[in-house]
C-alpha cells in the first residue's frame, strides 16, 4: 500500500461528497461498503487535488486560526456596531460626540449596549445549541428550537398578550415556562413512543410537541383582539433585541451562560454521542442520558432567550453548517466556533435590523433572510459535508 | 501478497494451537472440560434466552464460553439470533434468563465504564452522520480512559496512532473518514476497538460485503491481533473465514446451539448441512481464505 505517497498529499485531499450520493448510501449500506479498489487507486485519488477551500495555505491558516479570528471579527464588529445606528442621523455616530451629547451617551450605553450585549448572548447560545444538538442527534438538520421550544416559547408569549398582562416580565416568565413545558412534553412522549429509536423518537416527538404548541398559538391569535393584540403577537414571533435592557440582560443571560458552559464543557463528548448509539455504548457511556443533558440545557439556553427575544429562526441551523463546512465535525472546534459565528450573525443581523430603515425590522425576519440565502448558496456553490 | 498473510495466520493458529483443540467446554453447565479444565473463561454465557415478545423468542437456552486469547466464530443462518446474542454478551441488551459472565463475574455488575475497559465491540452497521478525521475518529475509543468531560489528551493520541500503526493504517491519522474505501474504514474502525485497550474484541460481521482483497486484509488483520493474545468473537457468514481464522465455532439456528466445536469442523458437508438446512458440497472454489 502506498501510504507514504497519501501522507504527502493527504492535505491536499478533500472528497466531498455531494448530499444525494449521502443518501443513497446512508440507507442500509453499511459502512466499509463503499469498496473503491485496493492501494493503487488510493494513490491515484491522491493526486486529486485540492477542492476549493481546503486545500490551499491560506485556506489551512484559516482553519488553524479560525476560533481566534471569529473572536477578533466579533470584537470588531461589537465596537463599530455601538457607533451604528440613526442617531443623530443614518450611519455611524462619531465617539468624539459623546462627551458633549448626554442623549448620545444615554443611547450608547444603556440602549445599544445591553441590547448588543443581548445579541451576542442570543447568538453564541443559539450557535452553540444547534451545534451540539447536531451532533448529539447525529442529523445536521436540527435547530436550536427543535423539541418545541420555540413554539412554546411563542405560545406562551401569546397567552400572556391575549391575557393582557403587558409587563414584559410576565410575559418572558410565561414564554420560558411554556418552553420548559414543550420541552419536558417532547423527552416525555418520546419516552413512550414505540416506534424507532431514540434519535427517531426524540425528532417524532419534538415535531409533534412543536405541532402542537403551533396550532395552539394558531389559536391564540385567532381569539387574539386583531386591532391591539394580534399585532403584538406576530410581532414576538418575529423576534427581536428592542426588549433587551440591562434588566432583562441581567436576568437572562446568566442562565443563557450557565447553558452555555455545559454545552462547552461537553465539546468533545458531543462527537461520541454522534456515533452510533451501539458504539457509545460500548465505549462505557450512556448515549441516552448524556443526550438529554445536552438537550436540556441547549432548550434552557435557547428558551430563556428566546422569552425575551422572540423566535429568531435559522442562525443555529446554519451556523453549525457553515463551521463544519469548513474545518470539520470535531466538536472540540466547532462549538466554539458555532457559538461566536451565532454571535457575529445575530450580532450583524440586528445592526442591519435597526439601522437600514427608519421603522425598525424584526430581527427574526433578517436573519431567516440571511440564513436561507447563505444556506441555499451553502448547499449548491459548496459540496456539503458527506454522511455514509 | 498472497502467501505472506497466510504465515501470520499460521504464527496465530500455533500459538494458539495448545488452548485451542484442548479446551472444550459444556454448553449446558458452562464448565470448562479437558485438559485445561483450570482456565476460567474470560467471557461465558449460560443459558441465554431473549425475545422480544412471547411468539418472537430470538435466543433459548445458548451457552457458550471463551477461553482468554480464544478465537470463537458465531455462524448460523440469517435471524438466527447471532446479533442478539452480541448484543447481550457486550452489555447492550439484558438477557430474559441466564446470564454472562465476565472473567468470573457478572457482566451486568460491572460499570458500563469497567465493561468498556474489557469489551470492544464492533457493530456490522455503524452510523457515520460527520466527517471526522480518522486519528478523532480512532481518538473516541480511548473514553473509557478518559474523565468524563476531559478532553483527549497526549497519551491517547498516542495510543490512538499506536493502534492505527498496528493495523498498517500509519499515515492516515490526517484524512477523514469519508474519504477511505471500504477496507480502510474498517481497519479504521477496528483500530478504534484497539484505542479502547480491551482484551475481548466483539465483532459483527466484519468481513460482510467487503471485496475479496478487503475481505482478506481483514481477516489477516484479525489474526494478527489474536496472534497478540486478544480474544475474538465474531460473527460472520463466510465459513472459509471461520476456517482461515481457526480456533472454535458455534453455529446457531433459530435461536439455538446447533452445534459446537474446533473451527476445522466447519470442513464437514454434514454438520453444515445440518445446521443451515442446504446441501454442502466441499469442490474446490474460488477463495481468499
Amino acid at each position: 500500500m502506498p501510504c507514504s505517497a497519501r501522507l504527502s498529499s493527504r492535505r491536499l485531499r478533500v472528497i466531498w461528497v455531494s448530499s444525494s450520493k449521502v443518501g443513497k448510501e446512508a440507507k442500509g449500506a453499511p459502512p466499509g461498503i463503499r469498496a473503491q479498489g485496493g492501494g493503487a487507486e488510493g494513490g491515484a485519488r491522491g493526486s486529486e487535488g485540492a477542492q476549493g477551500f481546503k486545500g490551499t495555505a491560506r485556506g489551512a491558516w484559516v482553519r488553524r486560526h479560525l476560533s481566534g479570528l471569529l473572536a477578533g471579527i466579533l470584537f470588531v464588529v461589537f465596537a463599530l456596531a455601538l457607533f451604528v445606528g440613526r442617531y443623530p442621523k443614518p450611519g455611524f455616530l462619531n465617539p468624539a460626540a459623546m462627551g458633549s451629547d448626554p442623549l448620545a451617551r444615554q443611547i450608547v450605553f444603556n440602549s445599544r449596549l445591553p441590547r448588543m450585549l443581548g445579541a451576542v448572548v442570543l447568538g453564541l447560545v443559539l450557535g452553540g445549541a444547534g451545534a451540539s444538538l447536531q451532533a448529539v442527534f447525529g442529523n445536521p438538520l436540527v435547530d436550536a428550537g427543535f423539541l418545541g421550544v420555540s413554539q412554546g416559547a411563542a405560545f406562551g408569549a401569546a397567552v400572556a398578550l391575549v391575557l393582557g398582562l403587558r409587563a414584559y416580565s410576565l410575559i418572558a416568565v410565561l414564554a420560558f415556562g411554556m418552553a420548559v413545558l414543550a420541552l419536558a412534553l417532547s423527552l416525555w412522549l418520546a419516552e413512550r413512543f414505540r416506534y424507532g429509536g431514540q434519535i427517531l423518537r426524540l425528532i417524532l416527538a419534538g415535531l409533534a410537541v412543536s405541532a402542537f404548541f403551533s396550532s395552539l398559538l394558531a389559536m391564540m391569535k385567532y381569539v387574539a383582539d386583531p386591532l391591539s393584540q394580534l399585532p403584538d403577537i406576530v410581532f414576538w414571533t418575529m423576534g427581536s433585541m428592542v426588549p433587551m435592557g440591562w434588566k432583562r440582560l441581567e436576568s437572562s443571560a446568566p442562565i443563557a451562560l450557565a447553558a452555555l458552559a455545559v454545552l462547552y464543557a461537553m465539546r468533545w463528548r458531543v462527537n461520541l454521542l454522534s456515533l452510533d448509539d451501539t458504539v457509545s455504548h460500548s465505549l462505557g457511556i450512556r448515549p441516552g442520558v448524556e443526550r438529554k443533558v445536552v438537550s436540556v440545557a441547549a432548550a434552557a439556553g435557547v428558551g430563556v432567550m428566546t422569552a425575551v427575544c422572540g423566535v429568531v429562526g435559522w442562525v443555529g441551523l446554519v451556523v453549525p453548517q457553515i463551521v463544519r463546512a469548513i474545518d470539520g465535525p470535531d466538536g472540540r472546534s466547532v462549538l466554539p466556533r458555532s457559538m461566536l459565528g451565532g454571535a457575529i450573525f445575530v450580532l450583524v443581523s440586528d445592526t442591519l435590523a435597526r439601522s437600514l430603515f427608519s421603522g425598525e425590522v424584526p430581527l427574526g425576519i433578517v436573519t431567516s433572510l440571511f440564513g436561507a440565502l447563505s444556506f441555499a448558496i451553502l448547499l449548491t456553490v459548496r459540496k456539503v459535508e458527506l454522511a455514509r | 501478497m498472497k502467501t505472506k498473510p497466510k504465515a501470520v495466520g499460521g504464527i496465530a493458529e500455533s500459538a494458539r494451537g495448545a488452548a485451542r483443540g484442548a479446551v472444550i467446554v459444556d454448553s449446558a453447565r458452562g464448565a470448562a472440560t479437558g485438559t485445561e479444565d483450570h482456565a476460567v473463561p474470560i467471557l461465558q454465557a449460560s443459558e441465554l434466552s431473549f425475545g422480544w415478545s412471547a411468539e418472537r423468542r430470538v435466543l433459548e437456552g445458548v451457552s457458550l464460553a471463551v477461553e482468554r486469547g480464544q478465537t470463537l466464530v458465531v455462524l448460523g443462518p440469517n435471524g438466527a439470533g447471532k446479533t442478539t446474542l452480541l448484543s447481550i454478551l457486550t452489555g447492550k441488551l439484558a438477557p430474559q434468563g441466564g446470564q454472562v459472565m465476565l472473567e468470573g463475574q457478572r457482566l451486568s455488575d460491572y460499570s458500563a465504564r469497567e465493561r468498556a475497559w474489557r469489551i470492544a465491540f464492533l457493530p456490522q452497521l455503524e452510523k457515520l452522520p460527520f466527517n471526522y478525521r480518522v486519528l478523532d475518529f480512532v481518538l473516541m475509543g480511548r473514553t473509557p480512559h478518559m474523565e468524563a468531560l476531559a478532553l483527549p489528551g497526549a497519551e491517547d493520541e498516542n495510543a490512538a496512532r499506536a493502534a492505527l500503526d498496528s493495523l498498517g493504517m500509519a499515515g492516515f491519522e490526517e484524512r477523514n473518514i469519508g474519504e477511505l474505501s471500504g477496507g480502510e474504514l474498517q481497519l479504521v474502525r477496528i483500530a478504534r476497538c484497539l484505542a479502547q485497550g480491551a482484551s475481548i474484541l466483539v465483532l459483527d460481521e466484519p468481513v460482510s460485503m467487503l471485496d475479496p482483497a478487503h475481505a482478506r486484509q481483514i481477516a489477516d488483520a484479525l489474526a494478527g491481533l489474536a496472534g497478540v493474545g486478544k480474544t475474538i468473537l465474531y460473527t460472520t457468514h463466510d465459513i472459509g473465514l471461520g476456517i482461515f481464522l481457526g480456533g472454535r465455532a458455534l453455529i446457531l439456528a433459530q435461536g439455538r446451539v446447533q452445534w459446537e466445536g474446533a473451527s476445522s469442523g466447519l470442513r464437514d458437508a454434514e454438520i453444515l448441512g445440518r445446521a443451515f438446512g442446504i446441501t454442502f458440497s466441499m469442490r474446490e472454489l474460488p477463495s481468499v481464505f
